[in-house]
């Protein structure tokens, strides 16, 4: 009987799922299209999604509380920026600190550095500040602002939620490597965009 | 369980195309009454916010807080239709938005027992406050009953479904999921009210 409930209620998902696809696409303006622009902003942008996922992965190095108060303190701090962006505050030097945002904590990954929760805390939210003012920079333009607003938060804490999968490895020695990989890589991503390589 | 509760959520947004063709009196206004909160992103907010936060209180909390929602909805929505109207319901909800969500985020597990219950009877009334259920196009008894009734479905799918959710979570491997979920609900609170008092300064 779980057997049938199980699939029977995934054969309705997906079969709800593609039924929906049609007036996603085709009505971009209104609230699927700016929800989906605004999903689309932070995933498309490589240099935000690596910053992203590596604060998932320090979060998972860390361990709790550090694990979920990293990807609380992000979207806060993010929304706070946001905000001030919509309110038309300006914020130099935004592109750069994305860039090193990446970097940084790349490095923090990469050496497996464990700093006061505090201070995770604060050079999370300093970071944040950027990537939020980047996104909020555009909220007034989109179809949608409000499902705009919805998309990119709700895509910025998967990325978020990846990179703590990404990090329930460290807890495996062969998965420290890769954990510490990733964290290389996403540094030097994070150093192609601050050179300008990327 | 988690895939019963996807598949009643995707079942409620599927049913938006059908809202043009109902065939039954009073099926429009319950159709436009279920999708109301769904589509009114302050609601919508409000409610998972409220669902994530009865889904990580002990399960004897619950029933008094999903009891709650319920009356607060029908006194909210009683109070509109007997000609009551705030206008600040709207800004109420995001601002409350913000309480659950931060609740959810960072003290759902440590919430005196009169929280919830108190929490979710308000949700429940300013969402009634801000919906006008005698707008339906379907004329007599029938409309707005089902109106009402399409509301009531719509407010316990959102709550119910991210209670469930939320419970699940935290007895799995993604037990931080609700606590990050609460975030991104005030974090879309923030940056609703920063849009709303934008468009009042221009």
């Amino acid at each position: 009987m779980n057997r049938i409930n199980r699939a029977l209620s995934t054969a309705i998902i997906v079969v709800m799922l593609s039924a929906l696809a049609g007036p996603a696409t085709a009505h971009t303006g209104g609230i699927i299209g700016g929800f989906q622009s605004g999903f689309l902003h932070p995933v498309t942008g490589v240099d935000h999604v690596v910053a992203m996922v590596a604060v998932g992965m320090w979060g998972g190095i860390l361990g709790r509380p550090a694990l979920w108060l990293l990807p609380v303190t992000f979207p806060l701090a993010m929304a706070i920026s946001g905000a001030a962006a919509v309110a038309g505050f300006d914020l130099g030097g935004v592109e750069t600190m994305i860039a090193l945002s990446g970097v940084v904590l790349g490095l923090c990954v990469l050496l497996a550095l464990r700093p006061p929760l505090w201070a995770a805390m604060t050079l999370v939210a300093v970071f944040a500040v950027f990537h939020g003012y980047a996104h909020g920079k555009e909220l007034p333009e989109a179809a949608n602002p409000s499902f705009y607003a919805m998309g990119f938060v709700v895509a910025t804490g998967l990325l978020h939620l990846l990179g703590i999968a990404i990090g329930y490895l460290w807890q495996w020695r062969a998965g420290q490597v890769a954990v510490r990989a990733a964290g290389g890589a996403v540094a030097i991503a994070g150093a192609a965009f601050l050179t300008g390589l990327a | 369980m988690i895939r019963l509760a996807l598949a009643t959520a995707v079942l409620a947004l599927a049913a938006g195309p059908v809202a043009a063709h109902g065939g039954l009196p009073g099926g429009a206004g319950f159709l436009s009454g279920l999708l109301h909160p769904l589509v009114a992103i302050e609601h919508l907010i409000l409610l998972i916010g409220v669902g994530l936060l009865a889904g990580q209180c002990p399960p004897s909390g619950r029933p008094a807080g999903f009891a709650a929602v319920g009356v607060g909805l029908l006194g909210g929505l009683g109070a509109v239709m007997a000609g009551v109207s705030w206008t600040w319901a709207g800004g109420a909800i995001v601002g409350l938005a913000v309480v659950a969500g931060g609740l959810a985020a960072l003290a759902a597990r440590r919430q005196p027992k009169w929280l919830l219950p108190l929490l979710a009877g308000m949700a429940g009334l300013l969402v009634g406050l801000d919906t006008d259920a005698t707008t339906t196009a379907t004329a007599g008894f029938a409309g707005p009953v089902a109106q009402v009734a399409g509301v009531l479905t719509g407010v316990y799918l959102i709550v119910l479904d991210a209670a469930a959710l939320a419970a699940f979570a935290i007895r799995s491997a993604a037990s931080v999921a609700p606590r990050v979920a609460g975030s991104w609900i005030v974090a879309v609170a923030l940056l609703l009210l920063s849009l709303s008092l934008s468009s009042v300064a221009r």
